[in-house]
Order: structure tokens, then sequence, then C-alpha cells
């Protein structure tokens, strides 16, 4: 199996406080794999330096074949990022928002306004494109946003906390997206703190205290650890680290 | 490519913000007009009308005519005839007077029997640059006085001062600006400073807005570079400064009357180079600063002080010392206003101002590589 992402002993420090503290971890092609763990455990660190847009302290990693050391230029081509904050700009329409995502990756107009259809149609805005961002409704807003991340149709998009104060429907219809890409060949990294969304994942590394505590498929981690649900596992390992 | 697809979607996205945002739109386009009419009618180095007190001892025809001559120049207004020479200097004290002329008594008696006279001139010098000109205005009125004694004394004796005596007569008159008026010379140097505040403060905010509403996060993950998105800041907000620019030129000619000699086109050619350097100024600032309170107050302060106090504006910068002489010296503001000063009021063309239209170009092009450089692709 290929790999999308590959991570050796990442350690990103800030001052005396590590943040990410020796990580080692694979996503395969395809995959959706899943970053659990509460909020300042190291996620979004993790993701920013996956991105390119922070340096880490040590370690190696790969994001399609491209070093994050010095081939962060290169990684910014081949990636879709939608950070927790939903990066839309406010008072521009939902349209403007699109057409301004698909300019910014370089995209023709005729491109972008094949995305823009995709987009409109996969988020539910169909009829909403002159309406206001500002306005829209969280679940709204949130599909905008994944669909603005991935306009350049990238091989891998970073997820960091998507459902993050989101109504539970729109949170499962935004996980029935994230699915859809998967089986369409594009791996899927995501974070988040809700324990009911890692049966959504492919795979699974459970992070706290900047270090992975616990990584598998979900099954793999219930058996062997003879827990019924993840959450009683996570609270466990967590236990036992204090 | 210096203009490519991203460049273009920013340029849109940016000026959507401008459109969206009404308010803001309304002070950039009204406030340098406000500045303009403030500025110029609030500074003036033209003196005229000086208020005078006159302490005549003497009240005869001579001394009457002594009064005349002063205030027929239209630069004395005769404000008061106090009683005493106390009363005068109480008229000073208070500011009610701001010259005061005593004439002795026994004046037109000296006069008559040709012997030498001589009157008191009292001036508030508190504002010493406004005392030095009335003391020379009243100096002026008070030799013609008595070169007109002069000449009447010949004329008795029946010699003719053409005939008679060598005479010089200086014909003057100041080239660029013939009827000195202060105001013309100071409408382009208020232009220079009004467009160096208002360039500042437009870019100020774009960048430093998106780092806090983490919009910027989003962008440097896209193929984007820091040039693409520098140039693109720039263009919506170059085409309101030069919006601002025409207003302000117009308002300055048709409603100051300030003569435009020059090019017009080389006005607006040359004021799009210097819009494309302030610019620069505020995207530097917006790239560096903390937080969006900060950077305005840095775009304000860094363009207000500058503007009026090295620029050359009010001050010479040929009598600062040499260190605050080489600070001007990267300062836009001065080239532009030295630009402005030639094509307004001396006619000035492209070869005579090439030189300030480079170093503008260069400087722009400095600022806007260091601003890119200091916005980094990376967060933290």
């Amino acid at each position: 199996m290929q790999m999308s992402v590959q991570v050796n002993n990442l350690v990103k420090t800030f001052g005396s406080f590590t943040a990410v503290d020796d990580i080692t971890f694979s996503v395969e092609k395809g995959e959706i794999f899943g970053f659990i763990g509460p909020n300042g455990a190291g996620k979004s660190t993790t993701i920013r330096m996956l991105c390119g847009i922070l340096d880490q302290t040590s370690g190696a990693g790969t994001v399609e074949g491209f070093s994050i050391k010095d081939e962060s230029e290169k990684i910014k081509s081949v990636i879709g990022y939608m950070s927790q904050k939903f990066s839309l700009y406010d008072d521009l329409t939902v349209e403007e928002n699109i057409n301004f995502y698909g300019g910014i990756h370089g995209l023709s107009r005729a491109e972008t306004k094949k995305r823009k259809d995709w987009i409109l149609e996969m988020a539910g805005l169909r009829g909403k494109e002159k309406n206001i961002t500002g306005a829209l409704s969280g679940g709204w807003r949130q599909r905008l946003s994944l669909g603005c991340a991935i306009i350049h149709a990238p091989k891998v998009v970073f997820l960091d906390e998507p459902t993050a104060g989101v109504d539970p429907i729109s949170r499962r219809e935004f996980w029935s997206l994230i699915r859809g890409l998967a089986d369409s060949g594009t791996t899927i990294f995501v974070t988040t703190h809700y324990m009911d969304e890692v049966e959504f994942c492919d795979r699974i590394a459970m992070i706290y205290k900047g270090k992975i505590v616990a990584m598998g498929t979900p099954l793999e981690l219930k058996t062997a650890n003879k827990v019924v649900n993840l959450e009683m596992l996570f609270v466990n390992l967590i236990r036992s680290m204090e | 490519m210096l203009i490519n697809r991203k460049v273009i979607a920013i340029a849109k996205k940016e000026a959507l913000h401008v459109v969206r945002d009404i308010r803001s739109l309304i002070i950039a386009l009204i406030l340098p007009l406000v500045f303009l009419f403030i500025f110029a009618y609030a500074i003036t180095l033209d003196i005229d009308h000086v208020k005078l007190a006159v302490f005549d001892q003497d009240r005869t025809q001579a001394s009457r005519e002594l009064i005349n001559a002063m205030t027929a120049s239209g630069y004395f207004d005769l404000a008061a005839l106090p009683g005493s020479g106390k009363e005068l200097e109480l008229g000073l004290d208070m500011g009610s007077i701001k010259a005061g002329l005593i004439i002795p008594p026994g004046f037109s008696r000296h006069i008559a029997r040709g012997e030498t006279n001589s009157v008191q001139l009292l001036v508030d010098g508190t504002e010493s640059n406004s005392a030095n000109i009335t003391l020379n205005y009243a100096s002026a009125a008070i030799a013609s006085y008595t070169g007109n004694i002069v000449i009447a004394a010949m004329n008795r004796k029946g010699m003719s001062l053409k005939r008679d005596i060598g005479f010089i007569e200086a014909g003057q008159m100041a080239v660029y600006n013939p009827s000195m008026r202060s105001r013309n010379f100071i409408i382009p140097g208020i232009i220079a400073v009004i467009m160096s505040i208002i360039l500042a403060i437009l870019t100020s905010l774009t960048i430093v807005k998106e780092r806090e509403q983490g919009t910027l996060e989003q962008l440097l993950v896209t193929p984007a570079t820091p040039r693409d998105i520098i140039i693109g800041k720039m263009i919506p907000y170059w085409v309101i400064g030069m919006a601002d620019m025409l207003m302000i030129v117009l308002a300055g000619t048709l409603i100051f009357g300030v003569p435009l000699k020059g090019d017009i086109f080389l006005l607006f050619f040359t004021s799009g180079v210097f819009a494309f350097c302030g610019l620069g100024i505020g995207l530097l600032i917006s790239s560096s600063a903390a937080n969006q309170q900060l950077a305005i107050q840095l775009s304000v302060i860094l363009s207000v002080l500058p503007g009026f106090i090295l620029s050359g504006f009010l001050f010479p910068i040929k009598s600062m010392p040499k260190v605050i002489q080489a600070v001007a010296l990267i300062l836009p503001a001065k080239y532009f206003l030295i630009i402005l000063r030639g094509v307004f009021l001396r006619g000035s063309g492209w070869i005579a101002l090439a030189f300030e239209t480079i170093t503008l170009f260069g400087m722009g092009v400095l600022l806007v590589v260091i601003a890119a450089k200091r916005f980094k692709r990376k967060i933290g």
C-alpha cells in the first residue's frame, strides 16, 4: 500500500513547552485517518507542520512524497486544508468565496465554474449563491469551507476539527461527505475531540500531551484492550499516564 | 509573472471587501478633501492686516501722512490710537494689537528743519517669524515715506531725482510664484502629506486583519506567493488612492486657485508611482504589526509626523541638521513634495523630475520586497 503521509519522530517545542512529542505514524492513500485527543493535545500543531506552515523542531515527514522540511511549497499544491475557523470571508457571498479560492489555487474560469457547481451541489448551497457567507448557519459554513478547501481536487485533505460547533445532523452529513471523498481516492487526515466520530474513521491515533498513546483501527483497539467503546479506552489510558 | 490568476483573485476579493464596507470607502474618499480644507485654511504664512496701534504725540499732517503710508500698504490696519505709551504697551500685552508705532512730539518740526527724526516701532515677538515679516513691512513703509520727503525737499530746491542723482530701481519679480501667495506653495505640500497619510492607512489593515480573523492561515496553505498576495492587495487601494488624488487636485486648482503649470499626465503618472510607494509602507506595517490597532497607530504616526516635519513641507530640509537630512532622504513624501511643487508651480517636465520619480519607484519596489519577506509563509 502506498503511503500518503509519513511521519517519523516528529517534535515541536515552543520554548520549554513540548506541543508534539516524538510522534511516528503513516496514513495510506484514500484512508480516513483520525487524530483524536483533547484540546491542546497537539493535533493542530501536527496538522500545521504537515501543511508546511509551521516548522518542526526535529524529526521528518513527507506528504505525497514531498518532505515537510524543505518542500513545503510543493506540498501546498497537492493538499487542501480546512482550519478550525472555517476560513471564509464573511462579507463575501457564497459564490464570491468559491471564485476566490478557485482563483487563488490557479484554476481557470472554466475550471472554477465546473468545481463551483460541484461544491454547491455537495454542500447543498444551490440557490444560496448570492447569500452573504456571514449570515449562513454553522452547517452550511462548514460545508462551504470544505468545498473551498478542496476546490482544486487535492490528493490529501487536512481537516482541523471540522465538526466543532456544528449541530449533530450537520455533523453526520459532513462525515458522509468525507466518506465519499475517501472512496474516490482522496486521503483524509482529520482531527476531532468528539469520541462518537471515531467510528467514522478507518484508522485512528489517540494523542495526549503531544504523544500518541494508541493507534489502530477502531475494532483493533477495542478488541486488543477489551473495551466496548473507545471513550473508555481513552479515559483509561489518560488515567494510567497521570 | 507579475499579474497572474492568483493576483487577480486577490485583487477582486479585496475590492469586494472595499465595496461591502461602504462606510470605510466613503471615509477613504472624503477624508482627503476634509484634510485639504482644514489644512489649506489653517496653514497660511501670509501676513497682512496686522493690528497696529499708533501713539501719535505730534498730531500734525506729517504724522498723519506717516500713518497713512503704513496702512495704505494693506499690511497694517490701524486698530487703536492710544493716548500714552503705557496704553500702547498694554495693548501689546493683551494681544489686542500686534505692532505699535510711537511718533515723538515735534516730528513734523524736525522734518521741516531737515533734522534726523526717529520713530519707535514695537512688535509682538512671540511669533518670531511673523514679527520679522511685520518689521520688514514697517521698515519698508517708513523708508518709502522718508523717500517721499527727500523727493519733496529736492523738488523745492529745483532738483529732479532722475536728472540730478543716480538712482537704482530694483525690478523685483518672484519667478515661479509671481503673486507670492503662500497658499500656492502650501497646497502642493498638503497634497503630499495627505496622500502619504491616506495611502498608509488604506493598506495598513489588510494583512493584519486576515491574520486576526484566521483567513491568513488558509491563504498560506495555497500556492499563492507573498508577492502575489501583496500585489493583489495593492491594486484596489491604488485605484482609491488615485481617485483621492484626482479629487484633491481638482479642489486645489478649482477651489483654492493653485495654478497647475505643468503636464497633468506627468502629475498623475508620478502620483501613481508615489501611490505604489505609499501603499507599500502600509503593507509593510500590516505584515509586521501584532494587531489592527497597532497597525493603524503606526501608519498614522509614520506618515503624519515625517510628512509634516521632515518632508520639507513647512521647514526647509537644507536648514536641518545633517542627521535629520539623512533621515529625510529615505522619506518618499520628500520626493513627492519636490515633484508636486515642480509640476504645479514651476511647470517642470518629465526630465527635470526623472530622478525623484525613479527614486520613488525604487523605494516602492524595495518596500514590496521587504513586506513580502516579512510576510512569512509560515505561522508561529
